[in-house]
């Protein structure tokens, strides 16, 4: 079974072929500089409070931070969209 | 999408071990619907436009202008698929947070191609159970 990052590696790989230098290098540019701000290493970290948030899902229902958490663990993944 | 897949596939030995999950992306409600009847997900999509809570978790980041200029050029138009023209998006993370609100495992990637694996996510989740 192929693991996440693999596939993931694969997309990237074939994804690279397809698009020519000029955009692949801003592409990578905007990665490396975001990388470089330092940005991920002052985001919510380990051993802080999750922050309150609120928002309407998909299904056109109300959630608050508050509903989401226990009795178990609550996992949120961020992702930015289709493309 | 690779990963909501990979998070899919583990969704019942996530609710196994009494984890939620739930996807926080500044999409459009009609994008969001079509991507959980696509890919058969069984957790909702929070739609996050502009990215306020994306904010608050420090995720938050505007896209360079040449890097906006290259999307509109492949035909993406994020102010449109979005729905809104903030042309900011949010670091992709992972977070696991315990009953009480606390973070207790948290991956954040300014590099958009490298994800944690959820296998490892539900490794944790069942650790913190025992």
């Amino acid at each position: 079974m192929s693991t996440l990052q693999a596939t993931l590696d694969g997309i990237r790989a074939a994804f690279s072929k397809k698009v020519p230098e000029g955009p692949a290098s801003i592409m990578h540019r905007a990665t490396q500089d975001l990388t470089d701000r330092g940005q991920a290493e002052r985001a919510i970290a380990v051993g802080d409070a999750m922050p309150a948030f609120e928002g309407v899902s998909a299904g056109g229902r109300t959630v608050t931070s508050a509903m989401l958490l226990g009795p178990g663990p609550l996992i949120l993944t961020f992702f930015r969209g289709h493309w | 999408m690779a990963e909501l897949d990979a998070l899919q596939d583990l969704g019942p030995a996530f609710r196994d071990a009494g984890a939620e999950l739930i996807a926080i992306a500044p999409v459009t409600g009609e994008h969001a619907k079509a991507v959980i009847a696509k890919q058969s997900l069984d957790f909702d999509i929070l739609l996050d436009p502009g990215n306020v809570i994306a904010d608050a978790f420090g995720l938050r980041h505007r896209l360079p202008d040449d890097l906006a200029e290259v999307y509109r050029a492949f035909g993406i138009d994020l102010a449109q698929a979005n729905g809104d023209d903030s042309w900011t998006l949010p670091m992709p993370a992972r977070y696991v947070v315990d009953a009480g609100g606390t973070v207790r495992s948290a991956h954040v990637h300014a590099d958009y191609t490298r994800r944690p694996e959820p296998a490892d996510t539900l490794e944790f989740v069942r650790a913190m159970a025992s």
